[in-house]
């Protein structure tokens, strides 16, 4: 349950950082349909995302608030969600995730620690935009009663903001633009605190996995609108990577003024590297951080959320460097919510300017070795996030950082685990994660977020190749990750796919199994030979059931094929078998008047009186009755002309048809043609004898 | 009530080795004549045919037909536990689902005891009518598998061609190609190193490299071994196991493609 929880909570957070992307998007004016539903899937996403991912929601709340504030709608929005993600995040436990909590709760506890110094600052920013989000949830509480009562106002404020400001935010966004640079510091101080926060309570991101869920479908759009933003993103990766140079300068001032949020309290082991990436990236991307906060409500996990809060903060930076290119906070977004697919991450990341991020990210602690499988994850999700990832490079420090704590929030479900195991087995997984976590920092700064894969594993492995490749290949990398972006603006374009042919290629590489001596290439096979055999044998029972009902319907049909009535010297007419009969085979049946004993003895002593009478009448036993069979009267029927031997080739049997006994006479061997029929009559009394002495042969 | 005992492992743990390869899983079809195992491959291109008669053990007793599904990876290991001296007697209940393995010392010292599970195999029975055939070939079974190991390398694909003067097996593929002639023996001093060929009509016939390898594995249970082709009808492949029965393999032609 866990898991799933914080899958859908992956993919709401990806929509959430989609919607943000599209709040960023409109604000840079870029697409002002698009931003405007990003703007409300935003801003849905965003309710979602307090639920779970508070930490991140909190933070693009914190960045909106930040640089929203004097804009107004947009701002609020953002503000209203990372308020009430704050504001959940701060009231939810994390004891909701049960196997990774105990990690993300040290993290947490070490997040708290930075957060506590971060949240200094946002707390006042926060709190007015807690206020401000609360009249704004009052409309979504109605949707997320299960969130906190902040939640809902946050919502509900969010829900009239997304239509009433959905051209406010065109002009917001623009406005945002201008003061995305002072708003991105803002903003990636409250990113950090939202993170912080989220990570620190677990129910937020319950919630913010609920409303993932719920927004999963906006995501998509938002992420679609994203793309193109992503390609403008990745035009100027290399500014952003500078911005986020200077980002990480910033981001170390900013975090120490976004960790002031408690609520924040966000993995405590990431948060202080988080919070440099993610100021640094915020810096950049005040609208993208936005989206990404929604895309980091999306991880399941707190510790990945807080995580993810922080990559999204770090795509932030980058879309408030590249604030007028709307993909790029899209991609953002996508980042956020590549944070728990890591690998997608990994790939965009690698693209753009993983390397360095990765490379950043693989000196983290061993933390983020459990972030990489979700930062994995979130490659394989996103192209965009590559994109993202290229502006991340601003931050190299928070980068890593977030973006191995996004793609844990990310892969929070499958993360979490892996991440709980990995830090044990920190020595090992350490490089890995290192690696895999530039990749989710370049994905993250790529706002590819938009997809998260949750396949941890094969984005692990994946993103640790990606992320090596990803680290040498920089240069290169940045090229493809604006290819990705493009992708990510195609959402199936996104880059998952190619993460998903290299782990294939990997996993066939691991294990060849060996030629099967099945394959039958070119050869025939021995059931076009030999016939299959199929057993025709019945039980006993079953043959002597079809064979009594073979003489019923003989007797039925008075069946008498076969014979012929013939003249004998001396013994007058008799039947000869014109075809072969086979054992036990019917042959005709003696046909009479079934009459009682009693009646029999009248008929005897009549016929008695007549000379000419021959002896017809059959005695026999059935079932303790005397019966009789009378064929005195020449009815034309063959059985009855059948003559005695006492060695003949019939014998009689009682057929019981229709409650009525039948005198069969059946074949007693092998009968050929132009044998004479007889058959015993079994009388032996001397009176019968005296009368007709055939009887004795 | 089913046991069967043979005075020596080795020859159960041939007889699987050179089954266990081609087959996973089998029945063992026990009557009072001995026992049958007839089985396809997964990819129903050969067929192992092992027969055992009872006549052939030192002490044999079925009172019902009984009918063993065993996988052969798991009797092979636990024959695999028996010394090749040792007296292996198999038992089982008519209706049990288990079949008991017992392994004795020669001088009853040891004994071991091993109860495998058996399976439910629904497995087709093939009627394999008798055959006229064409060709005939008796020769070493060392020989033979020497052959088919050696073209192997060569191709996936042997061709055997039977003619008066002798068999001749032929691959060719990307490296080259290879023939081999083995000619009848004309004077036959040892009869375990004779090639005689019965031949009404010569023949050609392709097979799979890769099956005929799985059959010698069943090298080591026969001195000789007899090819039996016919055009157009599946190789037969017969090692005779001395005083108990034999084992055969059919082995379905390759689709024609090339006849050299």
């Amino acid at each position: 349950m866990i898991m799933v929880r914080r899958r859908q909570r992956t993919a709401k957070e990806s929509t959430s950082s989609s919607a943000s992307g599209g709040g960023p998007s409109s604000a840079s004016g870029i697409p002002v349909d698009q931003t405007l539903p990003m703007s409300v899937a935003g801003s849905l996403l965003e309710d979602q995302y307090f639920a779970s991912p508070k930490r991140k929601d909190c933070r693009l709340m914190k960045v909106s608030e930040n640089g929203q504030l004097p804009e107004t709608t947009l701002m609020d929005h953002k503000g209203h969600h990372k308020d009430n993600k704050a504001g959940r995040t701060i009231g939810v436990p994390l004891a909701t995730r049960s196997q990774t909590r105990t990690i993300e709760n040290f993290f947490k506890a070490n997040a708290a620690v930075k957060d506590s110094e971060k949240t200094i600052h946002t707390e006042d920013q926060l709190e007015l935009v807690d206020e401000e989000q609360n009249q704004e949830d009052k409309h979504m509480n109605g949707q997320l009663n299960e969130e906190g009562e902040e939640l809902e106002l946050a919502n509900e404020q969010l829900n009239e903001h997304l239509t009433a400001f959905a051209d406010d935010e065109d002009a917001k966004a623009e406005q945002k633009l201008m003061e995305e640079l002072q708003l991105q510091q803002v903003v990636e101080e409250l990113l950090f605190d939202g993170s912080s926060r989220a990570s620190s309570d677990s129910p937020c991101y319950q919630r913010e996995m609920a409303a993932m869920q719920e927004i999963q479908v906006m995501p998509e759009i938002l992420h679609i609108k994203e793309f193109p933003e992503l390609n403008e993103r990745l035009g100027s990766l290399a500014d952003f990577q500078t911005h986020r140079s200077a980002l990480r300068d910033s981001h170390s001032s900013t975090h120490s003024s976004s960790t002031d949020n408690i609520f924040l309290q966000e993995p405590v082991l990431t948060l202080d590297i988080d919070r440099t990436p993610t100021k640094a990236s915020s810096i950049k991307i005040n609208r993208s951080f936005e989206l990404a906060g929604a895309v980091f409500s999306s991880p399941p996990s707190v510790l990945n959320a807080c995580l993810n809060g922080r990559f999204n903060q770090i795509v932030s930076l980058n879309g408030q460097k590249e604030p007028l290119a709307g993909p790029s906070f899209d991609l953002d977004q996508h980042d956020s919510s590549s944070c728990d697919s890591g690998v997608a991450c990994a790939l965009t990341a690698n693209t753009e300017s993983p390397a360095g991020q990765a490379r950043r990210r693989k000196p983290a602690t061993p933390h983020r070795i459990l972030c990489p499988s979700p930062i994995k994850t979130g490659l394989k999700v996103t192209g965009g996030i590559c994109k993202v990832g290229s502006t991340d490079p601003l931050s190299p420090r928070k980068s890593p950082r977030k973006l191995p704590a996004t793609t844990a929030a990310v892969a929070a479900c499958k993360s979490r685990r892996r991440l709980n195991q990995p830090k044990p087995q920190a020595p090992y997984q350490p490089q890995p994660q290192l690696q895999k976590p530039p990749p989710q920092q370049q994905q993250q700064q790529d706002d590819i977020v938009v997809v998260l894969d949750d396949d941890d594993d094969e984005d692990e492995d994946d993103v640790h190749a990606l992320l090596k490749a990803a680290e040498e290949r920089e240069n290169q990398n940045k090229a493809p990750a604006t290819a990705n972006c493009n992708k990510a603006g195609m959402k199936a374009m996104l880059k998952p796919a190619p993460v998903k042919s290299k782990t294939k290629s990997k996993g066939p590489a691991k294990g060849q199994p060996p030629l099967p001596l099945a394959a039958t290439n070119g050869n025939r096979e021995m059931t076009d030979f030999f016939p299959v055999r199929r057993s025709v044998r019945k039980t006993k029972t079953a043959v002597k059931e079809e064979w009594m009902r073979g003489l019923e319907q003989a007797v039925l049909e008075e069946r008498c094929e076969g014979l012929q009535v013939r003249h004998f010297m001396g013994k007058g007419r008799g039947v000869v078998a014109e075809r072969p009969f086979k054992r036990n085979e019917f042959v005709v049946e003696y046909v009479g008047d079934l009459i009682s004993i009693n009646e029999a003895a009248e008929r005897e002593k009549r016929y008695a009186l007549d000379e000419n009478a021959g002896c017809y009448m059959y005695y026999f036993k059935h079932k303790t009755q005397q019966y009789c069979i009378d064929a005195t009267v020449d009815t034309g029927k063959l059985g009855r002309l059948i003559n005695h031997s006492r060695a003949g080739n019939l014998m009689t049997k009682v057929v019981l048809i229709k409650q009525r006994p039948h005198l069969v006479l059946l074949a007693k061997d092998d009968i050929e043609p132009g044998e004479e029929l007889t058959y015993d009559y079994g009388d032996r009394s001397k009176e019968s004898l005296l009368h007709h002495p055939w009887l004795a042969f | 009530m089913f046991e069967a005992r043979l005075g020596q492992a080795t020859i159960l743990k041939k007889i699987l080795d050179a089954i266990k390869d081609l087959l996973n899983e089998a029945t063992f079809d026990c009557s009072d004549s001995g026992i049958q195992l007839q089985a396809m491959d997964n990819s129903h291109v050969s067929l192992v045919s092992l027969t055992l008669r009872s006549d052939g053990f030192d002490k044999f007793r079925c009172d019902r037909n009984l009918s063993m599904g065993m996988n052969l990876g798991s009797m092979a290991k636990i024959l695999k536990c028996a010394n090749n001296e040792d007296n292996v007697t198999m038992k089982a209940q008519d209706n049990a689902d288990t079949v008991t393995i017992m392994f004795e010392s020669a001088n009853q010292e040891k004994v071991s005891d091993y109860e495998m599970k058996l399976m439910n195999l629904d497995q087709e029975h093939l009627g394999i009518p008798e055959t006229d055939f064409s060709c005939v070939v008796r020769m070493p079974a060392m020989e033979f598998a020497r052959i088919c190991r050696d073209l192997a390398q060569f191709s996936e694909s042997v061709v055997i061609c039977c003619t008066k003067e002798g068999v001749k097996f032929s691959a060719s593929g990307d490296v080259g190609t290879a023939n081999i002639k083995l000619a009848q023996t004309g004077s036959v001093d040892k009869e375990e190193e004779a090639v005689i060929i019965e031949m009404q009509e010569p023949v050609t016939l392709t097979f799979a490299c890769r099956y005929l390898n799985a059959f010698t594995k069943a090298t080591p249970l026969s001195t000789q071994v007899q090819l039996s082709m016919c055009a157009d009808v599946p190789l037969v492949v017969e090692y005779a196991i001395k005083d108990l029965g034999h084992i055969r393999y059919y082995l379905a032609p390759k689709i024609e493609d090339n006849e050299t």
